[in-house]
């Protein structure tokens, strides 16, 4: 005699199936992998979306600087009143730019000198020509000291690269996770 | 009598502890995350287990749940209970998984081999098998692929066959077509095996 089992002896053992089953392997290294790399790669994205409008506004500096450097009228003075003004604009150049540069090393080493060869290429150039920037101010106002529009840009293109740095840096060191990773 | 009002006491914040894990992995704290998994992962794999009927699968596919539910948590809106939520996430992964296999299976076997071979459909759990199943979940394993997985969205997991069918792509009388055929598998096969109980 073959009898079948009733449609609510089924439902019955249905019901009393277990909801939860426990795995034999651990799933969640595998998952925490996988979502770190994801936020890693999303992080990426939106820091290099954040960098851009800094980007396109270091490379405006640094168009307006070189622009101001080769195009602004250089002031008549008589040539003694420029050179007594030359000693002290000199030395005022000099003690902005080991400022900057003292400023510059100790934030890079707060940061365990970051590489900047991590950088992409684009945001590397931008560097460069707010440096070049800086020094075409530097070398014009060493001509003309008495130029105080020249020193406030001077001052205002030192802070601009420092803040640029200073953003970047999350940026270079994430690379090196990102590879550490890989 | 302490312990019981310890346990409610459990149950009672256990929603809204559960809420501020929601919350926090929507901020992406992957801690919160974690303890999510912690609690949903075991309710995940038993149905992950019970459509694909293959343990190494539904480990895998449980896996790739978690990383979508990471991506797709802001989605949840709260609207229905969050475990209600990612069963759904949980079957929709599991068919997107079986379709991609199914593709995978159809570009390797040409059209000539496919009048000879059929796709593997049928799971290969031995009845007999002794890894602590429930009996019913190795004859559910047994069952072909379609009629498995509207028994386990239908008597299982409560889904309407409305649904089942827009899950599968087949039509509503489809869906109870199969249900119907897997009853009268699953019937036929556990009264063999109370038959042979009985007999021994």
């Amino acid at each position: 005699m073959n009898e079948q089992i009733s449609d609510q002896a089924l439902a019955s053992q249905v019901n009393k199936l277990p909801k939860e089953m426990q795995p034999e392997r651990d799933l969640w290294s595998g998952i925490e992998r996988a979502i770190q790399g994801q936020s890693q790669q999303s992080y990426n994205e939106s820091t290099k979306n954040n960098l851009a409008p800094m980007a396109w506004a270091a490379s405006l500096i640094a168009a307006v600087l070189v622009a101001w450097v080769s195009f602004a009228p250089t002031p008549q003075l008589s040539t003694p009143l420029m050179a007594k003004n030359e000693g002290t604009t000199e030395q005022l150049v000099n003690t902005m730019q080991t400022n900057f540069q003292q400023q510059k090393q100790a934030m890079l080493v707060s940061y365990g000198q970051p590489d900047m060869t991590n950088l992409p290429i684009k945001m590397q150039n931008q560097l460069i020509e707010l440096a070049q920037a800086r020094k075409a101010i530097e070398k014009a106002l060493i001509n003309d000291g008495n130029n105080v529009d020249l020193l406030n840009l001077l001052r205002f293109t030192h802070q601009q690269e420092l803040n640029l740095l200073q953003k970047l840096y999350p940026y270079m060191s994430n690379k090196n996770v990102q590879w550490q990773t890989i | 009598m302490n312990n019981s009002k310890v346990i409610d006491a459990k149950k009672l914040f256990a929603p809204s502890q559960e809420q501020e894990w929601i919350a926090q992995a929507k901020q992406g704290s992957q801690a919160a995350f974690h303890q999510l998994y912690e609690l949903h992962h075991r309710q995940v794999y038993a149905l992950c287990w019970r459509m694909l009927a293959d343990k190494d699968s539904a480990e895998d596919v449980c896996q790739e749940v978690f990383v979508v539910l990471w991506q797709k948590i802001n989605n949840f809106r709260g609207e229905s209970k969050f475990s209600t939520w990612l069963h759904s996430v949980t079957s929709n992964v599991v068919l997107t998984h079986l379709r991609k296999q199914k593709n995978w299976l159809q570009r390797v076997f040409s059209i000539e081999q496919q009048t000879s071979y059929s796709l593997p459909e049928e799971a290969t759990v031995p009845l007999d098998d002794s890894s602590g199943l429930e009996e019913l979940d190795r004859h559910i394993a047994k069952l072909p692929e379609r009629a498995r997985l509207v028994f386990v969205l239908f008597a299982v997991e409560g889904y309407r066959h409305e649904e089942i069918a827009g899950m599968l792509n087949m039509a509503v009388g489809s869906s109870k077509s199969q249900y119907h055929r897997a009853k009268a598998l699953l019937k036929e096969s556990l009264s063999e095996v109370a038959l042979v109980g009985e007999k021994l």
